[in-house]
C-alpha cells in the first residue's frame, strides 16, 4: 500500500477521540470544537476576542 | 449576518513611518484625502449606527477597536470624548469589548488613566528585539522608536488589567528566537505574528519558498518547549481550528467576516487589509451619516467574505488544511484578473506551518474507514460500520458533558461522575451511552436544561458501578429519572437524596416514592429499551406516551418481535446495522388524525420514537426509515457533507409544509432510499397492498431530490461522494418494472404533493 492508498482508506474527521480521555481532562479546545459541530449556533459569540488582524 | 466588530479609525496619520505599513505604503492611498482626525460629530454618528445595529440584531456583545494611523494622535481630550460616547451609547445595550491599538510612542500615564477609567485594553505593535524593531518601525527621520515603545509596554505591565498584548509583523531577516524571547520577556497576555501584507501582484520578499513557515516553526518549537507560556494567537488558532474550534483571528479559519471599518470621515470600509490589493479596494461607497450598518452588511464585498468554504477558490476548497487556513487573509489572495479567487500568496507557508503544527500536536481523531463510508452512503452499513459511528457518539457525549460542567460552578454531580469515570469507566460509559444524555446536555448548553440532572447521571453510574454514593438528585418533569435504570415519581418534591451501595439504591427522604423500572423489548438477537420514563425523550416533535401499562408494554413487545422478524427475513441489509445501533424505542401518542408517526432526533443516537403502529410491517418500515436518520446524523457529527454556509432551500415531497435546507433534504433522501427499498421488496409480499404505488412514487421522488442535491453546488467533495453512493443504489431500481396503473397512481400522488406544497407556501 502506498501513502495515497493509506490516506484514502480512512475518511478523517477533526473530532478528537475522547473515549479514553478522563472526563476531568477534556481540553477546552476539544470540547469547544465538538460543541461547535453539535451546536454551531451557540458558539457564534463565544470567541471572546476581536478577530481583527491588525489589533490584539 | 450582523457585524460584531467595529474598527474606528480615529486618526488617519502616524508619528512613525514604518516602511511595511499597509495604510501608507500599499496600493490604496485613500488616507491622503481623509481628514486627519475623526470629528466629534462623525464619532457620535458612528456610535449611533453601532447602537442601532446592536438593538436591531439583539447582539449580546460587540468589539470596538480604536485604530489608525496612530489613534493616540487624536489626543487625550478627543479620545476621551469618543470613549465616553461609546461607553454611554452602548453600555446599557450589550457587553462592549473596547480596545485601542497603538504604536506606543505616545502612550503616557494620562492616556492610561483614561483607559483605566473606561476599561479600554491596549495592544501595542512591536516587532521584537531592538534590531528587529528598528528594521522597520522608525520615525520619518530614521530614528529608532524602540526605547519609547518599551517604556510604554513597561507602563502597561504595571497596569496588567489594561495590557491586551503585542503585535509583531514578521521579517524573516530577523532572528525568530530573539524576536520571540524579546516579546515573551515583556509578559504580554497575548502575542500575534503577522505576515507582512502582500498580494500575488506584489509578493513578499522571501529568500526561500517557505521562509515564513520556517521562521514561524522555529518560534513554535521554542514556544512549545517552554510550555506555551505566552498565548500566541496564530498558533492557538491553528490548534483550535484543527480540532473544529473557532479561530481567534480573521487571518485564519473559515469563519464569516463580521468586521467593518469606519474611517475618520465616516465612510464605511471593508477589511482594512484590503488596502494592499488595489486603490479603492476596501471602499463601500457608504457612510455613517446616511447609511445604517445593515446597508453595509448587504454590500457584495462584505457578503463575499462570509461565504466560508463556498467562497474559496477550487484549490483551497480541496486543500486538506482549509479548515485551519481558510485561504489565509482575504487581502493576501488578490491578483489582478482573478481578483480574490486564489489561494493566499502565503499558501505554501500556511500549508507547511499548519501541517507541521498538526503533526507535532496530533491527538488521535475519529475517522471513518472508506469502506464504512461507502457502505453507509449506499444506504446500508453493517454492525461494524454502525459501531464506528457509535464510538464517535461516545466522544460527543463526553465533550458535551464537559461543556455543561464548564458553564456551571462545580457540582457534586460532576465530582461524583469524574471519580466514577476514573474508577468505573464501564459503568459511566454505559450511562453516557443512553441516547437522551446528549439531548439533556444540549438543552443545558442552549440554556433550556436543568444542569442539576448531572447528579442523576452520576447517581445512575454509581448504581451501575456498585459503588457507595449519596447524592442529591433533581426532579425533571415530575420524575427523578436515573438514566438506564428508570424513574421515581417525584410528586411535589424537586430534589431527593439518592443512596446507592452494591447496586442497590433508594431515595432516603422519599422512601415511599413509586419506582418505574425501565423495561425492554426483545426479539431474536436484539433487545432494546422501551423508554417511557426519561423526561428528555420529549424531543421528537410529537407528544410522547406516558408510562405504559403492562398490557400496553406487552402489545409493544408483540408487534416489535414480529416487525423484527420481518426485517430479518425481508430486509436483511438493514438488520445488521439496526442490531448494532438501535438501543431504544420511545412510544409516541397516537397522532390525533390517525395514521402513523415516527421520529429520530439528532441528539439521541440509537433511539427511535414511534406511535403504536397499525401492524408489524408498518413498524418495520418506520424503524428502517428512522434509523437512516440516526446513521446519517452520526455521519454528519463527524464530517461535513454539506457546506454550512449554503443557504438554498429545496422542495421535499416528504415534508411539504416548507422548503428544506440542503442538509435536511439529504436526510430525507437518505431515509427515502430505504423507504423505496422497503416497498420494492414489500410489493411482492402482498399483491393488493400499497407497495407497488409506494415503490413507484418514492423511487421517482428520491431520484429527483438527488438531482437537486447534485445541482445545489452546496455539497462538499465528501458530500458529493456520499450522494453518488446513494444514487448508485437507487439507479437500478429505476429500471425495475412496475404496472402502468401503479405508475399512473404514483404520478398522480407526486402531482398532488407538489400542489399541496405550493398551496401551503402561499
Ligand atoms: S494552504 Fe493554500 S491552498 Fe490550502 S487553504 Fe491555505 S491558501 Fe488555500
Amino acid at each position: 500500500m502506498n501513502i495515497t492508498d493509506e490516506k484514502q482508506s480512512e475518511v478523517p474527521s477533526n473530532v478528537t477521540d475522547l473515549r479514553d480521555i478522563p472526563l476531568s481532562h477534556v481540553s477546552d479546545i476539544d470540547r469547544e470544537g465538538i460543541i461547535r459541530r453539535v451546536l454551531p449556533e451557540t458558539l457564534v459569540e463565544r470567541v471572546p476576542v476581536a478577530r481583527f488582524n491588525s489589533s490584539i | 449576518m450582523p457585524f460584531r466588530q467595529f474598527v474606528l479609525k480615529v486618526h488617519s496619520r502616524c508619528d512613525l513611518a514604518c516602511d511595511h505599513c499597509y495604510v501608507y505604503e500599499h496600493a490604496d492611498q485613500s488616507w491622503r484625502s481623509r481628514p486627519a482626525v475623526m470629528s466629534d460629530e462623525t464619532a457620535a454618528w458612528a456610535v449611533t449606527r453601532i447602537a442601532e445595529h446592536v438593538k436591531s440584531h439583539g447582539l449580546a456583545q460587540v468589539h470596538v477597536v480604536l485604530h489608525g494611523g496612530e489613534p493616540l494622535l487624536a489626543g487625550h481630550g478627543r479620545l476621551g470624548r469618543l470613549i465616553a460616547e461609546l461607553r454611554g451609547g452602548l453600555g446599557g445595550l450589550c457587553a462592549l469589548d473596547l480596545r485601542v491599538h497603538t504604536n506606543g510612542v505616545l502612550l503616557d500615564e494620562r492616556f492610561l488613566d483614561l483607559f483605566e477609567e473606561h476599561d479600554v485594553r491596549v495592544g501595542v505593535s512591536l516587532d521584537g528585539d531592538r534590531a528587529a524593531n528598528d528594521r522597520h518601525r522608525r520615525y520619518a527621520d530614521g530614528r529608532s522608536s524602540y526605547d519609547r515603545v518599551i517604556r510604554a509596554v513597561e507602563r502597561l505591565r504595571r497596569r496588567p488589567q489594561l495590557y491586551a498584548g503585542l503585535l509583531c509583523t514578521i521579517d524573516v531577516a530577523n532572528d525568530p528566537g530573539a524576536v520571540y524571547r524579546a516579546l515573551a520577556a515583556l509578559e504580554p497576555p497575548r502575542v500575534d505574528f503577522l505576515l507582512p501584507h502582500a498580494t500575488w501582484d506584489s509578493p513578499p520578499s522571501r529568500p526561500t519558498p517557505t521562509a515564513y513557515a520556517d521562521w514561524l516553526i522555529e518560534i513554535f518549537e521554542i514556544w512549545s518547549a517552554e510550555g506555551r507560556v505566552v498565548p500566541v494567537r496564530m498558533f492557538e488558532s491553528i490548534l483550535r481550528t484543527s480540532r473544529g474550534a473557532p479561530s481567534l483571528t480573521e487571518s485564519l479559519g473559515l469563519e464569516p467576516a463580521d468586521l467593518v471599518v469606519i474611517e475618520t470621515d465616516g465612510t464605511y470600509e471593508q477589511a482594512d487589509s484590503l488596502k494592499v490589493a488595489y486603490e479603492g479596494a476596501p471602499a463601500t461607497g457608504l457612510e455613517v451619516f446616511h447609511h445604517d450598518l445593515d446597508a453595509v452588511a448587504r454590500h457584495t464585498g462584505v457578503l463575499a467574505r462570509q461565504q466560508g468554504l463556498g467562497g474559496l477558490c477550487a484549490t483551497c476548497r480541496a486543500c486538506p488544511v482549509v479548515d485551519s487556513c481558510g485561504g489565509g487573509l482575504y487581502a493576501h489572495r488578490y491578483r489582478t484578473g482573478s481578483g480574490f479567487a486564489n489561494p493566499s500568496v502565503y499558501s505554501a507557508d500556511l500549508f507547511k506551518l499548519i501541517t507541521y503544527i498538526r503533526r507535532r500536536t496530533a491527538m488521535p481523531t475519529h475517522s471513518v474507514p472508506a469502506a464504512t463510508m461507502d457502505a453507509l452512503s449506499a444506504g446500508f452499513g453493517d454492525q461494524e460500520d454502525v459501531r464506528c459511528l457509535a464510538a464517535a457518539q461516545r466522544t460527543m457525549r463526553r465533550a458535551l458533558l464537559a461543556g455543561v460542567n464548564a458553564h456551571e460552578t462545580p457540582t457534586a454531580g460532576w465530582e461524583l461522575l469524574t471519580r466514577l469515570d476514573d474508577e468505573h469507566r464501564d459503568a459511566v460509559d454505559a450511562v453516557l451511552d443512553h441516547p437522551y444524555v446528549r439531548e439533556w446536555a444540549v438543552r443545558c448548553l442552549r440554556q433550556g436544561g436543568d444542569a442539576g440532572y448531572l447528579a442523576n447521571i452520576a447517581g445512575a453510574a454509581a448504581v451501575r458501578a456498585g459503588a457507595v454514593a449519596e447524592i442529591a438528585i433533581t426532579a425533571v418533569d415530575g420524575v427523578f429519572h436515573l438514566p438506564t435504570l428508570g424513574a421515581f415519581e417525584a410528586g411535589s418534591a424537586t430534589t431527593a437524596r439518592l443512596v446507592a451501595e452494591g447496586g442497590r439504591f433508594s431515595l432516603e427522604d422519599l422512601p415511599g416514592a413509586v419506582w418505574h423500572p425501565l423495561r425492554r423489548l426483545t426479539a431474536e438477537g436484539l433487545s432494546v429499551v422501551l423508554e417511557d420514563t426519561d423526561p428528555h425523550r420529549r424531543c421528537h416533535g410529537h407528544p410522547v406516551a406516558g408510562r405504559l401499562t403492562e398490557e400496553e408494554a406487552a402489545a409493544w413487545q408483540r408487534v416489535f418481535a414480529e416487525a423484527w422478524a420481518l426485517i430479518e427475513s425481508d430486509h436483511p441489509a438493514y438488520a445488521s446495522g439496526l442490531r448494532a445501533g438501535l438501543t431504544t424505542l420511545v412510544p409516541l401518542d397516537p397522532p390525533a388524525g390517525g395514521g402513523s408517526a415516527s421520529s429520530a432526533a439528532r441528539n439521541a443516537f440509537g433511539a427511535v420514537a414511534v406511535a403504536p403502529p397499525a401492524d408489524p410491517a408498518t413498524l418495520a418500515l418506520l424503524l428502517v426509515h428512522e434509523f437512516q436518520h440516526v446513521k446519517l446524523g452520526a455521519v454528519l457529527d463527524l464530517v461535513d457533507l454539506c457546506d454550512p454556509t449554503h443557504t438554498g432551500l429545496y422542495y421535499a415531497p416528504w415534508r411539504r409544509e416548507s422548503p428544506r435546507p440542503l442538509e435536511a433534504l439529504l436526510q430525507g433522501v437518505y431515509a427515502h432510499l430505504a423507504v423505496t427499498d422497503f416497498w420494492r421488496v414489500r410489493r411482492h409480499r402482498s399483491e393488493d397492498g400499497p407497495g407497488e404505488v409506494q415503490f413507484a412514487l418514492w423511487r421517482e421522488q428520491t431520484a429527483r431530490a438527488i438531482g437537486d442535491l447534485d445541482g445545489s453546488g452546496g455539497l462538499t467533495p465528501l458530500g458529493a461522494r456520499f450522494v453518488s453512493g446513494i444514487r448508485r443504489t437507487l439507479e437500478p431500481w429505476l429500471d425495475e418494472p412496475v404496472s402502468g396503473q401503479a405508475a399512473a397512481a404514483a404520478a398522480e400522488l407526486a402531482e398532488r404533493y407538489r400542489a399541496e406544497s405550493a398551496a401551503l407556501r402561499r
